[in-house]
């Protein structure tokens, strides 16, 4: 009766407790004056477009290891956000760029900086030792420290002891879904540091933090109003306001499905209080105390308020009133099947006191951010509540190393209703290192870093695609990419059939050479003639085999059988007396000869070099521009190509199928010969071939884009490539298989949505189409350029969005036609 | 997957149906019951012992009045959920005595420079502002532009130590 009269008037001896008095802070450890609390990270666990049954099975594996690992323990959950800065990524940009291409490293930082991402941590404290009672430890553990001379910290053995604690329940939760890792002191200093919105930090001494180090860290200026807190900085101004709810209410029944409760911090947003025009993101963080109940707890307390119940059931059936009340039947029939449950084992029961904690650096946004978060929830069925005279012991008790002290802003819930919060999930995908290409757009921002030239080192297959629907990014991405890894020192051949990666401003050789990194282009000018020649881009062994299959394309039909012998004599006269190797020398010498057909031969290839297309083969090298095996960007841009279709027969091709054929055979076959090249094996290679469709529609080309994809981990070459055609792709099992990171940007077919659905490992079905369809279409229905989902090497999948570092890299990439361009046309 | 909250099912509110045999009705909920039965046995004792006891005028100050106001004081608060009146009262008492202490060096200060100003706890300052129309006054204190800013940097202060002139002597010096 005390504790329901209490309750009754709100008040608890937790109420006037007294403050955390910090002794030491470790790896993975706080200690106060009365309890130890061992502290653990918890990543994000990408889960953003997995099915109801991943997150179903996410949630049973969290209940499974939250019932083996804290049962009975005391814990508190922490939400906390940062701003994430560009150090996290130009720490390790040096890695990944040249020193001459430092410029595109720096592009990417000070874009990072401008994004200025929230970032969300994930702390999950465990109360592992009671230091306060029974009074004979507290007083063993009083008079140890005034022996010792040290009451600012704890005896060694027992930091030793409390650490061999927290690292055996950490094993239990590192091997787990949570993925939980001990927090670093670093970690746990800023955690305590930033309450009291002071820029102090605390260098760890040996791997601690204690006596006036931890005093400082600690220390600050919090003065209680009503309604709100006021931090105050050491110059005595106002630096933050803050204001701490609690969550009052949920709905009977949650759905995790609809979206984890704690998962939807990241989802509130306000309108900008200076111009309504815009909105800003709401940043509320949580402190949660909570205890999974032991299951002779959970009875006791269960069958204590069923018996409540029936009593006053029966008591009310004695007198007038006959009934006691729905509210009390309910209560009566719910706790009966509830207790049955529980005894059964079905049921883990969790109670927990949720406390949000907004702060803002003005009254008024704090107000509107308030509004905001109580507006957001009451959508979801739940009710918040700004505590009103209870705002320091509200913020007191969202401390480490402190306790529960609004005591009847309790909740029970069942253990999937408060797993159903989803706390350790969210939005990330991408790798650990290489260039940051992006974030994610999902419940959690996170920077995306994709880093394709590093899969071959690691052993991992080598391919990367990037789908979608024409002008929705594609072809940029495929740019930036190539940039990444030609800064990185790569070989970046681009193989360009289209012919749209060159525009009034550059474009990517140009865009290449403002950030220092190296790159040439190959077109149809007259200076790039004899660059796609293989008698001359060869090593001599390969020449004359290569060269004759090459030129055998461009014979015509009548004098085939007569020019293979011709052409092969000829080829070989040159290699076998040293002479220069260039097709152009073999039309001269064939010309010359005295057999006439010879000469026939010679004068058909002659005929050949005033067409821009097969000039690239049999024209004379002006020796301006060659195919380099060098690092760096070499883009080939061949527009006129028209390859055959892989279901036309031979006989039926074009003389500009066969020209096509021969330029993408000698291309092909030079990026074949380069990547297989023994001597260049250490140099990291990425293929990039835009437009893939056009390669797949004819079968030698598709042969080549298979080949380099299965031999790319053996020769270090990860091979790159864009598509408007998935099913194209998907066909290839050679292709499919060394897929380790897809890009998809919008579709508009079922069939194309669902090739890409597989492709990017998701069951088709109506959510995945929408899904794909929608990813690059803007909420007010405009193209959003760069938007796509991305697959990584883990099969995690979520919307990022990838960007272009700034407006002058944006405009030399563009493959949008000027507007004065379209005009003229 | 389907979660389920028992915290309404577990905090439902027993009522006392029937009293040294004299049936309740429909039942007075037992912390009305029990608390404010306690708090109006007190409020009746003191009158008593210090007027006498009550007349047909006084009954309403004894008795009626008192009563209405225990009534009033446990029934649901709209502005709180799960909580009553009193505790709202009681939370509003507790924050003007002792709750607005500020947290400073890493405990609760009682210092009176550290503490906001007695008639801004007691909400003297809010409805002076509130009766000289600058804007409304409620529960929440939002119209901080009135209020005052105890800690600014460069306040002038006054030495109140006075000057001592030690001589040589003192010093210790020959």
């Amino acid at each position: 009766m005390l504790k329901t009269l209490t309750k009754t008037l709100g008040v608890s001896k937790a109420l006037n407790a007294a403050t955390p008095a910090y002794k030491i802070i470790a790896d993975g450890l706080i200690v106060s004056q009365d309890r130890a609390q061992a502290w653990y990270e918890i990543p994000i666990s990408s889960t953003q477009l997995a099915a109801d049954e991943e997150i179903d099975d996410q949630l049973l594996r969290a209940i499974a290891t939250a019932r083996l690992a804290l049962a009975d323990y005391d814990c508190q959950l922490r939400v906390l956000w940062s701003l994430t800065d560009s150090d996290e990524y130009t720490d390790t940009a040096e890695q990944c760029t040249q020193a001459s291409a430092r410029a595109w490293a720096e592009a990417r930082g000070q874009a990072i900086e401008e994004w200025a991402l929230p970032k969300r941590h994930v702390l999950l404290g465990v109360d592992i030792e009671n230091r306060a009672t029974p009074l004979v430890v507290r007083s063993i553990n009083s008079a140890t420290s005034w022996v010792g001379g040290d009451t600012g910290s704890i005896p060694a053995a027992e930091r030793e002891y409390l650490m061999r604690k927290a690292a055996a329940l950490g094993s239990r939760l590192k091997n787990s879904v949570f993925n939980a890792t001990p927090a670093s002191v670093e970690t746990l200093a800023w955690m305590i540091g930033r309450e009291m919105h002071r820029s102090i930090r605390a260098t760890p001494k040996a791997g601690t933090i204690t006596g006036a180090a931890l005093a400082m860290l600690a220390s600050g200026r919090a003065v209680p109003w009503r309604d709100h807190i006021r931090f105050y900085a050491e110059t005595g101004n106002e630096v933050a306001y803050a204001a701490v709810m609690a969550i009052t209410d949920f709905p009977e029944e949650i759905d995790s499905n609809d979206g984890g409760w704690l998962l939807a911090l990241s989802n509130i947003a306000r309108p900008d209080l200076s111009d309504e025009a815009y909105s800003v993101t709401v940043l509320p963080e949580a402190s949660i105390r909570f205890r999974i109940n032991s299951r002779p707890s959970a009875i006791s307390a269960i069958d204590k308020a069923r018996k409540s119940a029936k009593e006053q059931r029966q008591e009310a059936s004695r007198g007038h009133a006959e009934e006691a009340g729905q509210d009390i039947e309910l209560s009566e029939a719910e706790l009966t099947a509830l207790l049955a449950e529980i005894k059964r084992g079905n049921a883990d029961l969790v109670t927990s006191y949720p406390l949000l904690v907004l702060t803002e650096e003005s009254m008024s946004e704090l107000d509107a951010s308030v509004d905001a978060l109580i507006g957001h929830y009451a959508g979801m069925g739940i009710t918040v509540e700004r505590l009103a005279d209870q705002q320091m012991e509200a913020w007191l008790s969202t401390l480490p190393c402190d306790l529960a002290r609004i005591t009847d802003y309790y909740q029970v819930q069942d253990a999937p209703a408060f797993f159903g919060s989803l706390f350790w999930t969210g939005s990330a995908v991408g790798e650990s290192d290489g260039h940051v290409i992006g974030y994610t757009t999902g419940a959690t921002k996170t920077l995306v870093r994709y880093h394709p030239t590093e899969h071959p080192l690691k052993g991992d297959s080598a391919t990367s695609v990037v789908l979608g629907r024409s002008g929705r990014g594609k072809t940029t991405a495929l740019q930036l990419f190539a940039l990444d890894a030609a800064a990185e020192g790569a070989w970046v051949p681009v193989v360009d059939y289209k012919g749209d990666l060159n525009n009034a401003h550059g474009g990517l050789v140009s865009a290449a050479h403002s950030v220092g990194i190296s790159a040439s282009r190959v077109d149809l000018g007259d200076a790039y003639a004899g660059t796609c020649d293989l008698f001359a881009l060869m090593d001599t062994e390969d020449a004359i085999i290569h060269a004759h299959s090459q030129l055998m394309l461009l014979i015509s039909e009548q004098r085939r059988k007569a020019a293979h012998p011709i052409l092969m004599d000829a080829l070989t006269r040159r290699v076998r007396n040293g002479q220069a190797r260039s097709t152009a020398a073999i039309i001269n010498d064939l010309q010359h000869h005295e057999d006439a057909e010879a000469r026939a031969v010679g004068d058909e290839l002659a005929a050949f070099a005033h067409d821009s297309l097969a000039r690239l083969i049999v024209g004379q090298a002006t020796g301006e521009a060659t195919l380099e095996n060098t690092r760096g960007i070499s883009l080939i841009q061949v527009p006129k190509m028209d390859l055959p279709d892989a279901q036309v027969p031979y006989d039926q091709w074009t003389l500009t199928n066969r020209v096509s054929l021969a330029v993408a055979r000698g291309i092909l076959a030079w990026i074949t010969t380069t990547a297989r090249n023994s001597a260049l094996r250490h140099m990291r290679k990425l293929v990039v071939v835009p437009e893939a469709h056009l390669f797949t529609a004819n079968g030698e080309s598709a042969n080549f884009l298979v080949r380099i994809s299965r031999m790319g981990r053996a020769y270090n070459v990860h091979l790159l490539l864009d598509t408007q055609d998935p099913a194209s792709v998907a066909k290839y099992e050679g292709i499919t298989e060394q897929i380790t990171t897809l890009f998809a940007f919008s579709l508009n077919t079922p069939e194309q949505q669902d090739a890409t659905a597989q492709l990017l490992g998701l069951t088709p079905s109506a959510y995945t189409r929408d899904a794909i369809r929608n990813v690059s279409v803007a909420p007010d229905g405009s193209v959003w350029h760069g938007h796509c989902l991305m697959r990584d090497a883990q099969g995690r999948v979520a919307t990022i969005q990838i960007a272009i570092p700034n407006t002058s890299i944006a405009q030399a990439l563009s493959t949008t036609p000027d507007r004065a361009t379209r005009e003229d046309k | 997957m389907l979660g389920r909250t028992m915290t309404r099912a577990l905090e439902f509110e027993t009522r006392q149906f029937n009293f040294m045999d004299v049936d309740l009705g429909e039942g007075i909920p037992r912390t009305m019951m029990i608390m404010g039965g306690g708090l109006l046995a007190i409020w009746i004792t003191v009158l008593w012992a210090l007027f006498g006891p009550p007349t047909q005028v006084t009954l309403l100050v004894y008795f009626t009045i008192p009563s209405v106001i225990v009534f009033y004081a446990f029934q649901e608060d709209p502005a709180r959920p799960r909580r009553k009146r009193i505790a709202g009262w009681v939370h509003r008492v507790r924050y003007a005595l002792r709750g607005h202490r500020p947290f400073v060096s890493r405990t609760l200060s009682k210092h009176r420079d550290d503490i906001l100003p007695m008639s801004y706890r007691f909400g003297i300052t809010q409805a002076v502002a509130a009766l000289r129309g600058r804007g409304e006054v409620g529960v929440w204190d939002t119209s901080s532009q009135d209020a005052p800013h105890p800690y600014t940097a460069c306040t002038p202060f006054r030495v109140r130590m006075k000057a001592r002139i030690i001589s040589s002597k003192e010093k210790g010096h020959a």
